[in-house]
C-alpha cells in the first residue's frame, strides 16, 4: 500500500510547490493518473520510485517504509517507466543479463512473449529502434520485471495506433490483482478500459482520488443532441452536447468521459459541485 | 535483527549484482587500457635511451596521469540516471563499486603494465639510473604520501561523474583540470620557496650523471623537499576522504 500523508514537495529553484499537502492511500489495482501540464504528475510518480525526496521523508511510505530512504527491498518493488528514460545497454537481453537480476520475480518467458508482441527479438541494438520502438521495448521490459508498484509515465507517447491497443491488451494480460500500476497520461482513451480508480491533480493539489465504480455510482456521462437539465458540466462541440449529470438510477450511462470529468473538475464553476456529490457517501 | 534489517544492511551479493551492472562500461578501458600502458611502457623505454628522447618521456608519463585521472569517465556511457538511481542497492554497495573500479582497478589497468617494462628491462640508460635514485632516495620514506596526490583530480573525476546527471562529461573534465591546476599551485609555491631558499647552491650537481651524486641529490632533496611532500600528500588524502563522503551522502539521496 503506498500512503502519501500530507505529501509536499518544491523544487530548489522554484517559488511554489509542486506537491502541496497530498494525502492518499493507493492500493493493488490500475490507476489513473490525470493533470494539467506541471500539475505534478511526474514528481509525484518520481517520490513514489525513491527518485526524489519529499519535505519530510515520512510524506511518503511503501508499506509502512519511507521511500526517500531507498533502502533496497523498497527499491526492487518499483519500477518507473518514463519519457525521459534511457537504456543503460545495447540490448534487451544485456538488459536481462545485467540489469534484471536485482528484482527477484522477473519473469523471462513474459520478456520473450511481450518482445514477440512487438516483433522483436530482444537482441536488436537499441540505438536502431525509433522513440516508439524504444518505448514499446522499455513497457515489454517493466512489465516482465513483474514488481509489485508500476510506475508509468505517458506510456503512450510516440506509440502508434497498433502498439497502443497492443499496450492495451499487454497490460491487461501482464498485471495481475496484487500488483499497484499508476498510469499518468493524457491520452485517457487508450487504456481506458483498465482503470479501475483516479487520481487528478491540479496545480499540486490533489482534487480527487476514488474508485471509477464510485464515479460511475455518483454522476452520469450524456452525448446529445440537445443540452440535459440538470448537468452539473457541460461541453458543445459540433453540434453535440457531452455532459456530466448526477446519477439517476434509471438512467444508462455511457463509459465514463475522462476528459469531460478532467475539464469538469479543472472548471471552477463545475468543481464544487461535482466534488461534493463525489466525495459524498451516497450513491 | 528482523528480515528487513537484513536485507537492507551492505550485502556482497548485492554489490556483485552493481558490479555486473556497471561491467559493460569497463569492458573497453579493460582491454585498450593495458594495451596502450604496454606502448607507452615500451616507448619510454627507448625514448629514455637518448637524452632528447627524455623530454618526450615527460609526455608519456602525462599521458598515463590523464588516463588515470580520467578513468571515471567510462561511466558515464550509457548513461540511465533514471534506472541507475533506481538500482535497489544500497549507496555503500554502490560507492564500494565505482570506489573499487577507480581507485583499484584504474591503477592496476594504467600502471601495471607500464611499470612491468622498467621490471623486466631495468633503467635504458645512465641518467634514468640516476632518475631512479633520486626518486628512491626522495621519496623512499614518503613513498605512499608521494603516490596520494595523485588521487585529488580522480576522486574529483568520480564524484562528478556519479553525482552529476547534466553535462556530467564536460563537468567532470573540467572539475579535474582545476583540481589539477590548484595542486600545482600549491606545489609550485612549494617549489618557488624551496628554489628561491635553499637549492641554488646545489644546481651544478644536476650535470654529473653518476649514481653516487643521484643519491647525492636524492638525500637532499628528500631533506627540504619531505614537509612539502608531507603537506600534499596529508592534503590529498584529507581532500580524498571528503571527496569519498560527499559522495556517499549524494548516492544516499541521489535525485534526477
Amino acid at each position: 500500500m503506498i500512503v502519501l500523508d500530507n505529501l509536499t514537495y518544491s523544487y530548489r529553484h522554484s517559488r511554489r510547490n509542486a506537491i502541496t499537502g497530498v494525502t492518499a492511500e493507493i492500493g493493488p489495482g490500475i490507476h489513473l493518473l490525470l493533470g494539467e501540464n506541471g500539475a505534478g504528475k511526474t514528481t509525484l510518480l518520481h517520490i513514489i520510485a525513491g527518485l526524489r525526496t519529499p519535505q519530510k521523508p515520512d510524506e511518503c511510505t511503501i508499506d509502512g517504509v519511507e521511500t526517500a530512504l531507498r533502502l533496497p527491498q523498497t527499491m526492487r518493488r518499483v519500477f518507473l517507466v518514463s519519457d525521459e528514460m534511457q537504456f543503460p545497454f545495447k540490448t534487451i537481453d544485456e538488459m536481462v543479463r545485467y540489469h534484471s537480476v536485482f528484482y527477484p520475480s522477473f519473469d523471462p518467458e513474459m520478456l520473450h512473449r511481450n518482445l514477440e508482441t512487438f516483433g522483436m527479438t530482444g537482441r536488436e541494438p537499441i540505438d536502431s529502434f525509433s522513440l516508439g520502438n524504444r518505448k514499446k521495448a522499455f513497457l515489454a521490459y517493466a512489465f516482465a520485471l513483474k514488481t509489485e508498484i508500476l510506475l508509468l509515465d505517458e506510456p503512450a507517447n510516440g506509440l502508434d495506433i497498433s502498439s497502443k491497443q497492443q499496450t492495451l491488451n499487454m497490460m491487461a494480460e501482464c498485471v495481475d490483482e496484487s500488483q499497484t500500476v499508476i498510469l499518468s497520461t493524457h491520452t485517457v482513451a487508450d487504456f481506458q478500459q483498465l482503470f479501475e480508480s483516479v487520481i487528478v491533480l491540479s496545480a499540486g493539489n490533489l482534487v480527487l482520488n476514488s474508485p471509477i465504480y464510485s464515479v460511475t455510482e455518483k454522476i452520469d456521462f450524456i452525448n446529445a443532441d440537445v443540452p440535459p437539465t440538470g448537468a452539473i458540466y457541460i461541453e458543445q462541440s459540433l453540434g453535440r452536447f457531452r455532459a456530466i449529470v448526477p446519477h439517476r438510477p434509471d438512467f444508462v450511462s455511457s463509459d465514463i468521459d475522462y476528459t469531460l470529468l478532467f475539464n469538469a473538475l479543472q472548471s471552477p464553476s463545475s468543481r464544487h459541485a461535482l466534488l461534493s456529490i463525489l466525495n459524498s457517501s451516497e450513491s | 535483527m528482523n528480515e528487513t534489517t537484513i536485507n537492507n544492511s551492505f550485502s556482497w551479493e548485492r554489490l556483485g549484482l552493481v558490479a555486473r551492472f556497471y561491467y559493460p562500461c569497463l569492458r573497453l578501458p579493460l582491454m585498450i587500457y593495458p594495451a596502450v600502458s604496454l606502448v607507452l611502457g615500451i616507448s619510454n623505454y627507448w625514448l629514455t635511451k637518448s637524452e632528447i628522447g627524455l623530454l618526450f618521456a615527460g609526455l608519456l608519463g602525462l599521458i598515463l596521469s590523464m588516463m588515470f585521472y580520467f578513468f571515471p569517465l567510462f561511466f558515464t556511457r550509457p548513461s540511465s540516471p533514471v534506472i541507475e538511481s533506481m538500482l535497489p542497492a544500497t549507496a555503500a554497495e554502490r560507492l564500494t563499486v565505482f570506489a573499487g573500479a577507480c581507485l583499484i582497478v584504474n591503477p592496476i589497468l594504467t600502471y601495471l603494465p607500464y611499470y612491468m617494462i622498467d621490471w623486466i628491462f631495468g633503467s635504458s640508460s645512465e641518467i634514468m639510473e640516476m632518475m631512479d635514485t633520486v626518486s628512491k632516495e626522495m621519496f623512499g620514506e614518503s613513498y605512499f604520501l608521494n603516490l596520494a596526490q595523485a588521487l585529488p583530480p580522480l576522486v574529483t573525476c568520480m564524484f562528478v561523474v556519479f553525482s552529476k546527471w547534466k553535462n556530467r562529461i564536460s563537468s567532470a573534465i573540467g572539475f579535474t583540470i582545476l583540481t589539477i591546476v590548484a595542486m600545482s599551485v600549491i606545489a609550485g609555491v612549494f617549489g618557488i620557496i624551496l628554489a628561491v631558499t635553499e637549492l641554488a647552491d646545489k644546481v651544478d650537481c644536476m650535470n654529473n650523471n653518476s649514481y653516487e651524486q643521484g643519491v647525492v641529490i636524492g638525500k637532499f632533496l628528500a631533506n627540504k623537499m619531505l614537509p612539502m611532500i608531507i603537506s600534499l600528500g596529508a592534503l590529498s588524502l584529507i581532500y580524498t576522504v571528503l571527496m569519498i563522503s560527499l559522495h556517499y551522502r549524494k548516492l544516499r539521496r541521489q535525485q534526477v
